[in-house]
């Protein structure tokens, strides 16, 4: 940690923040629109807890 | 017939999943994992039993009246509004007669969750300081002990750390389930992971190293630590000469710490010790998360600041791949705010139970802390986890029984089985039993809730709406919809307190009519409804931002991270971290014990009633090493009791080679629901972990005045199996 230097610092600030922004944007809402594109996409029918 | 499914935030362990719920025709149905792939792993069997605790025909459905003795589990049904009467005029009594600060609360926010502080907002408006929790041992007292240190309690994080630092904490698949699986994630694109954990955990088992320390020690082992960051300059001396204070001082008391002494106290090859503080120093980027062990030792609130510390002369304080200070979120009125703490006159918040001996988690710390909270977060008051202006729950326990510094005649429980929750389960019991008044709001009779006047079924989180903000933790905001009506005589704890407070003429100060009207509310700081948030989205995550101390400083006295805490100084502790040995093992209890452990079955002393659940787990074991067990001619399975100077536990043994000779682990919070009519109390006193351990000083952490749950002395006794476990099996 202590060998970052303020640039990196800076950069990883950066990353996580604009990263946090994308994921607020495309995976807080509901199954509308590209969000719910994207989610049925990716997250497997296997994922579901419990089997009728 | 109609299917619904909605977002839930679960509220069967305190991790608060968020998963979805299933109805068909007005009746929970399922629960599923959630529908973004980033939460869909977010999901245990605890969780997945919901529908049948929820739709559990043992659930109280109607308020009850005692009309036997009290404990004798004997009741007449009542009306809700008849039950909130007669608690009002009877609760008014208790005040008139002794003073508002006679009346206690124990609770538990995990399982109440939509309490919104009513609590607090009803007990400051009347003049009660005495309100306490299982977080005054468990997270609440991490959270206010980080205070001291650096003003607030961060959150670590999992995503971009570089070395993880587990203190006995096990979170496994099916207990504290995303941060098992943010560990998870971690390791696969290459973090390190240190366990300290005297037995081989589950994830000592895929750590990179594992330090097998003895039972509370905890705090000698980070001295340890800093004495090698300091002696090899591993720390990041521009932050710690620019942002601490007490740099001489604490290195100081770690020059006391040699690694030859630390290896004695712990049983840590020092060279192991040197390594394992090395590989955290040197990461880029590392945590070290909440345990509830640390939060359990006689030396808890310096082992707790020693995290603290380290945390923050690494530079790992606020840093991306560091613990993130959050600060209370913009868009919705923390509970903190709604609790009204400002309205409890000076004069009542110093006869809290615990201000004057105790004080670490009193409102007599908060008091101190007030303006750098203030200048920092914006409000003076941050009640983080609920755990920052809390009695000290033995402190209460004790005026109940003793009626020593004053009485305290009437106590309300919700959503929370105190009788077993805390140290000294004997003198609970003996307090409760001296009460005028003992209302308990649950879900389902308890042991406690036996010992009520009057018992209110509650509600569960399928059957109510919320917006959790991880009780002011963090400033993510998660949606938990209502799915389905609660029984008609159930309530939420807000409706209670709210009706209560309507009884007592603070009315003017509770105008809100649902919890919809409170989310609305707090929401109102966004400009929102909740209608309107449940209609966008399921979360919102504001992006982090990152050392923020460089515009507003620390939320302490100096502005600065206190490495001696001024705070602790005013107060007449030592400011800087120490050891303190706790009570050896002796040759008339010759082991270690280490209680409070955690089972993935269940959630406290919860769930023994769900057969789906208790088929995992039918019976507590208490665990041995393989050598100890043959020193003592035991073997697996048979009958034992474990005998304590105050208590004794009957439990089967269980010998396993992942113990650490030495040692004996008991679960935690065993009772027995099917035993309700059969044994006095469900059995509360045949296996419960809460009656091994005394709340004597001898026993407790100076500052907090927490219990020494990680290594007392104990023994082992081989006994017979007992009848009652005939009848168990029997009722099974």
């Amino acid at each position: 940690m202590t060998r970052r230097s303020g640039l990196r610092q800076w950069y990883l600030e950066t990353r996580a923040a604009a990263m946090s922004w994308v994921a607020g944007k495309l995976f807080t809402h509901k199954q509308t629109g590209l969000d719910g594109v994207i989610k049925r996409a990716m997250l497997k029918p296997r994922g579901s807890g419990t089997k009728r | 017939m109609s299917t619904k499914t909605k977002y839930s935030v679960c509220t069967i362990c305190d991790i608060g999943c968020q998963l979805r719920t299933e109805a068909e025709d007005g009746k929970v149905k399922r629960v599923l994992a959630h529908d973004n792939p980033l939460l869909a792993g977010n999901i245990c069997f605890k969780g997945v039993a919901a529908p049948r605790i929820h739709n559990h025909p043992d659930r109280l459905r109607t308020p009850l009246k005692r009309v036997g003795e009290r404990g004798a589990d004997q009741w007449e049904e009542i009306s809700y509004e008849q039950a909130m009467d007669e608690i009002a005029e009877r609760l008014q009594k208790v005040v008139a007669q002794h003073g508002p600060e006679s009346f206690a609360v124990s609770t538990s926010g995990w399982n109440t969750q939509t309490t919104h502080s009513m609590d607090r907002r009803f007990m400051n408006l009347l003049g009660s300081p005495n309100w306490t929790s299982g977080v005054s041992l468990c997270a609440g007292n991490t959270a206010a002990v980080n205070k001291l240190t650096y003003g607030w309690f961060p959150m670590g994080d999992f995503a971009e750390a570089n070395c993880i630092v587990l203190f006995g904490h096990n979170p496994r698949k099916h207990s504290w389930t995303p941060i098992y699986n943010m560990i998870k994630d971690a390791q696969a694109r290459g973090a390190k992971l240190i366990v300290l954990d005297p037995r081989v955990s589950d994830q000592a088992e895929v750590s990179d190293l594992h330090l097998r320390l003895r039972a509370g020690t905890d705090a000698a082992m980070c001295l340890g630590w800093l004495k090698v960051i300091f002696d090899e300059e591993l720390y990041d001396k521009k932050f710690v000469r620019d942002w601490c204070t007490g740099f001489d001082e604490l290195k100081a008391r770690v020059d006391e710490y040699p690694l030859e002494r630390v290896e004695e106290i712990t049983g840590v090859d020092r060279e192991l010790i040197a390594e394992a503080a090395r590989l955290y120093a040197n990461a880029d980027g590392a945590i070290i998360p909440w345990t509830p062990i640390t939060d359990m030792q006689i030396s808890s609130t310096s082992a707790i600041r020693l995290h603290s510390i380290l945390r923050a002369v690494t530079g790992n304080l606020d840093v991306v791949g560091g613990e993130m200070l959050g600060g209370f979120s913009e868009s919705y009125m923390p509970e903190s705010e709604l609790g009204l703490h400002d309205e409890l006159p000076l004069e009542q918040k110093s006869k809290q139970l615990g201000f004057d001996n105790h004080p670490a988690y009193t409102y007599r710390t908060a008091e101190m802390l007030k303006e750098p909270t203030e200048k920092v977060w914006g409000y003076p008051y941050a009640d983080l986890i609920m755990g920052c202006h809390m009695a000290n729950p033995s402190e209460i326990f004790r005026a109940m029984a003793t009626e020593d510094p004053y009485p305290i005649k009437a106590f309300f429980v919700l959503g929370n089985n105190a009788l077993m929750s805390y140290p000294n389960q004997h003198q609970i019991l003996k307090g409760m039993m001296n009460q005028e008044l003992i209302v308990a709001h649950e879900i389902f009779m308890t042991p406690t809730a036996m010992l009520a006047d009057y018992v209110l079924p509650g509600d569960v989180f399928s059957e109510r709406n919320h917006v959790a903000d991880s009780w002011g933790w963090m400033t993510r905001l998660t949606l938990s919809q209502k799915v389905v009506e609660p029984p008609e005589g159930a309530s939420g704890t807000f409706q209670f307190w709210r009706d209560l407070a309507h009884r007592f003429g603070f009315g003017d100060r509770f105008p809100w009519k649902t919890v919809e009207d409170v989310l609305d509310h707090r929401l109102s700081r966004s400009g929102r409804t909740f209608a309107e948030f449940e209609a966008t989205g399921f979360m919102e995550m504001p992006p982090p931002k990152f050392r923020k101390y460089r515009r507003t400083g620390f939320a302490t006295p100096s502005g600065k991270v206190e490495l001696a805490s001024s705070v602790l100084e005013e107060l007449g502790f030592d400011p800087v971290p120490y050891y303190r040995e706790a009570p050896r093992p002796t040759e008339e209890y010759p082991y270690s014990v280490f209680s409070g452990v955690r089972e993935d079955p269940f959630f406290q002393t919860g769930q023994r009633n769900i057969p789906e659940l208790r088929k995992r787990c039918p019976l507590p074991s208490i665990f041995i090493h393989p050598v100890d067990a043959e020193r003592e001619s035991l073997d697996d399975g048979e009958w034992v009791r474990l005998e304590t100077a105050y208590g004794d536990v009957t439990a089967q043994l269980a010998v396993q080679k992942s113990m650490k000779p030495g040692h004996l682990r008991v679960p935690h919070g065993w009772w027995y629901p099917e035993l309700r009519g059969k044994v006095e109390l469900g059995g509360a006193f045949l296996s419960s972990d809460a009656v091994l351990c005394a709340d004597d000083d001898e026993f407790l952490d100076h500052e907090q005045g927490i219990p020494h749950f990680k290594g007392y002395p104990g023994r082992l006794v081989r006994t017979e199996k007992p009848a009652v476990f005939d009848a168990l099996q029997e009722a099974s």
